[in-house]
């Protein structure tokens, strides 16, 4: 119980030896099936200050981004997968020059670097903890600094990732609930979301879909069965857009007037050195790209994990599909922009990671992993695009605080788009206190 | 699921867009079907637009004319509208109707070039059909392309090029070539026109161009587009169609007059002198925006003694309708006046100043400077000419 509530604040630190054992529940992003921070309120400081910093380099083939030269189809961005060259936890890519072409707004952010290697602030991330002494309530504040090149000069976006309070009405059950902005409850590679999290340094092809920051309400409950060491959790929403992220879908407004559900059910067994841990998560709701609350966005999503001594397996699928929009415009993250076509994609990734026995001082930890990604999506009228991604990486950790990772992505266009150079290589280095 | 299935219901019991308002695009299949079942289409008569066999075909029929004019039974046209385009007479047809879809897009139209055994330079392959790779339903599909001429390997077989994923290679020489507008799918379609007669711009009888049917393969698919030809429209530095407004006169309780169409040459508030491309085809009016203007009331339309459109209940109010002086009805370009609304319609008396003394409502200008009700609708046209300035316009 006590190791399933520890607060996200301490993510950070178990975090360091999460890679390839069951990783530790950490709060709102550290477990689908945690509420979220639920700190045992007696032990807890009523106010806490964590954070972490990530440094990159990274490199990106030809120009950094999916576009091909000389490919005049419009939009520019419904005939390659603009999120391939990926070169941060945060999924932003090494560019996204269409060579001046249209684009409809399926494009993730981008540090802007083109095809040179450069280094790279990530992110500069602070939590802020509040959760008064004796009393069932906690808030949370998770600001974020993005300095990047915007092409015209240079800028540092501020980002208030997450800004939520939450209510633990009762001590004796693990039962939650929480408004504000917070982490998606579909799927799992939202537990990864920040790069002191996460075990490698890029998110997944399908990641797109599932990991983003929704505003809104939220419920947790989870129910213990130890006779059969299993726990049974239920994780849903109503939210302003959903699970995607926040290029795709913006979660400041629903432009339709209504919320999204989403939900999670999960089931987890823990047996001695081994954990197994499976859910199934639903998304139904208007798209929030567009302002008719009759046309809708449906996900369906299944995920598995297993953890077995040194070694670790986590599997997701997610099937998505959006009803074309009645009307102009289309409203993103990232701008404004023309009309919402209708879509469709499915994908999966398979995680396989290796602990390595290490346990100094110094050396706190090391893990050896790879990924292996593949999705099919497309808009009305325009290619199915086939894409998949072999990631392999690995990773140190220093003194409990330092995380250091490299990972290489080898990004294959297997059907509909067109072959493009647009592998990645990239390192980070996150600094957590 | 109890949260999923309120959920569920609350979006069911929203109110959505209605029909009329959802953005669309119809393509020359479903002008015509809608014109079968009687069906409107973006708020218009689709029977207006297009013609299934054995109907009467309007502009050639009451009220334009004295009797019917009757689609052949088994083939289905495109309605030939007349209009005025910088002041010349000009005919469009609507090959297509936007609802809410304001923006049309340049598109590749690839065509399958190589070198031949004899030596460069890379000719035409006859018998390879064009690719493309945008299609309804895609919001982002337009009949605006541009020829985009890849050279494959010597030797190799256009077969293995049915796709544009495979020409879009950068390793493949390619060079942009002219404009093409072309609708897909182009359906059984043509020009409407009674049996045994070739089609023609309506009140004036101008010979008018006739579409050709082009193949082309789709991701492997092959399948036919309606072809224009290759003038019509312009595009921005970023492919974006420029639309020009096509103001229609009505009444001022909107029910249209029935008289030509005025073809902008700019977008609305910014016409631009008409260019013309090089097959001599004017560059304006293939995507235009629909525009209803009503005319103030003592404006006045030609329309000479006995012509039927006089007894119009429609027009009786709206506009004046003086009789043309006998020696202007008697000119031989008469019928190129038949229609045409101005502002001083005094001066279809003026024998020796007619028409430089008549203040026409025949181009962007002229209606911009003096129509104050104007009526943008949420519908944009592909509306590529057929006829201009008392021809066929050139392929």
């Amino acid at each position: 119980m006590t190791r399933v509530l520890v607060p996200c604040l301490l993510a950070a630190l178990p975090a360091l030896a999460q890679p390839a054992g069951p990783e530790p529940e950490v709060g709102d992003h550290g477990s689908s099936e945690s509420a979220g921070y639920t700190p045992p309120q007696a032990t807890q400081a009523p106010f806490r200050v964590s954070g972490y910093v990530d440094v990159g380099w990274a490199k990106a083939q030809g120009n950094g981004s999916s576009f091909v030269p000389g490919d005049t189809r419009l939009p520019a961005d419904y005939y390659v997968d603009p999120f391939a060259p990926a070169v941060n936890s945060r999924g932003d890519v090494a560019s996204l020059d269409a060579g001046g072409r249209f684009v409809n707004g399926f494009l993730p952010y981008t540090v802007g670097a083109g095809g040179k290697g450069t280094f790279l602030l990530n992110v500069a991330s602070i939590d802020l903890q509040v959760s008064p002494s004796g009393l069932p309530v906690l808030v949370f504040i998770r600001g974020q600094a993005l300095p990047r090149w915007n092409g015209n000069g240079s800028e540092t976006r501020f980002l208030l990732q997450q800004a939520f309070g939450r209510v633990s009405p009762f001590s004796s059950q693990e039962l939650s609930i929480s408004a504000g902005r917070f982490d998606s409850v579909f799927g799992i590679e939202y537990l990864e979301n920040e790069s002191n999290l996460r075990l490698g340094i890029t998110p997944s092809l399908i990641a797109r879909y599932t990991t983003g920051h929704p505003l809104g309400i939220k419920l947790f409950y989870r129910f213990q069965l130890p006779s059969i060491a299993s726990a049974i959790s239920i994780n849903a929403a109503a939210t302003n857009h959903g699970s995607q992220v926040e290029s795709l879908q913006a979660e400041t407004l629903s432009f339709t007037g209504v919320p999204v559900g989403s939900t999670r059910l999960g089931y987890e067994l823990s047996l001695l050195g081994t954990e197994l841990k499976l859910g199934v998560s639903g998304l139904y709701g208007p798209r929030n790209d567009q302002p008719d609350p009759g046309v809708t966005q449906r996900q369906l999503g299944f995920d598995a994990r297993v953890f077995v001594g040194p070694f670790s397996v986590w599997a997701e699928y997610v099937d998505v599909d959006e009803e074309p929009a009645t009307a102009p415009p289309k409203p993103t993250g990232t701008g404004v922009y023309t009309i919402a076509s209708g879509f469709r994609a499915h994908g999966f990734y398979v995680q396989l990671a290796y602990a390595l026995p290490v346990h100094g001082r110094v050396l706190s930890g090391a893990s050896l992993y790879g990924r292996y990604d593949r999705r099919k999506g497309g808009f009305d009228g325009t290619p199915e695009l086939l894409t998949s991604r072999w990631t392999v990486g690995g990773r140190l950790e220093l003194w409990s605080v330092l995380q250091l990772k490299a990972e290489v992505l080898f990004n294959r266009e297997n059907a509909g788009a067109p072959t493009v150079d647009n592998d990645v290589f990239t390192t980070s280095a996150v600094f957590s206190f | 699921m109890r949260r999923l299935a309120a959920l569920a219901f609350l979006v069911a019991s929203c109110e959505s867009v209605p029909d009329s308002e959802r953005a669309r695009i119809w393509s020359p299949v479903d002008l015509v079907e809608a014109a079968r079942t009687g069906q409107t289409v973006a708020g218009l008569d689709a029977g207006s637009l297009a013609v299934p066999g054995g109907a009467p075909i309007p502009w050639l029929s009451p009220p334009h004319t004295s009797s019917a004019a009757v689609q052949p039974p088994g083939s289905d046209g495109l309605v030939v509208v007349p209009a005025w385009l910088a002041g010349d007479a000009a005919a469009y047809v609507v090959a297509e109707v936007w609802q809410n879809v304001p923006e049309a897009w340049l598109q590749p139209w690839y065509v399958i070039f190589q070198v031949p055994p004899g030596g460069p330079p890379a000719v035409r392959l006859q018998g390879a059909d064009a690719v493309i790779d945008v299609v309804p339903p895609s919001f982002f599909y337009s009949p605006f392309w541009q020829f985009i001429n890849v050279v494959i390997p010597p030797g190799a077989s256009p077969d293995g090029y049915r796709d544009a994923r495979t020409l879009v290679d950068p390793a493949l020489p390619r060079t942009e070539g002219n404009p093409l507008l072309a609708a897909v799918p182009a359906g059984d379609a043509g020009l409407a026109a009674p049996a045994g007669t070739a089609p023609v711009r309506p009140l004036s009888g101008d010979a008018v161009t006739t579409p050709r049917m082009f193949r082309f393969w789709v991701r492997g698919v092959h399948d036919s587009s309606l072809a224009f030809g290759s003038g019509g429209f312009s595009w921005n530095e970023d492919g974006r169609i420029v639309d020009v407004p096509l103001y229609r006169f009505i009444r001022s309780d909107g029910r249209a007059l029935l008289l030509p169409d005025v073809l902008g040459t700019g977008p609305e508030g910014r016409p631009e002198p008409l260019t013309f491309g090089a097959t001599g085809a004017p560059r304006s009016g293939a995507f235009s925006h629909l525009v209803l203007v009503v005319p103030p009331t003592s404006a006045g339309v030609f329309l000479p003694a006995g012509a039927p459109l006089r007894d119009a209940a429609v027009l009786s109010g709206a506009l004046q309708m003086p009789e043309p002086a006998p020696e202007i009805a008697a000119r031989p370009d008469a019928p190129q006046y038949v229609g045409r609304v101005a502002l001083n319609p005094t001066c279809f008396s003026d024998v020796a100043g007619f028409p430089g003394s008549c203040r026409w409502l025949d181009r962007q200008e002229a209606v911009e400077a003096a129509l104050l009700d104007r009526r943008p609708q949420p519908v944009w046209f592909t509306s590529p000419l057929v006829g201009y300035a008392g021809g066929p316009v050139p392929r």
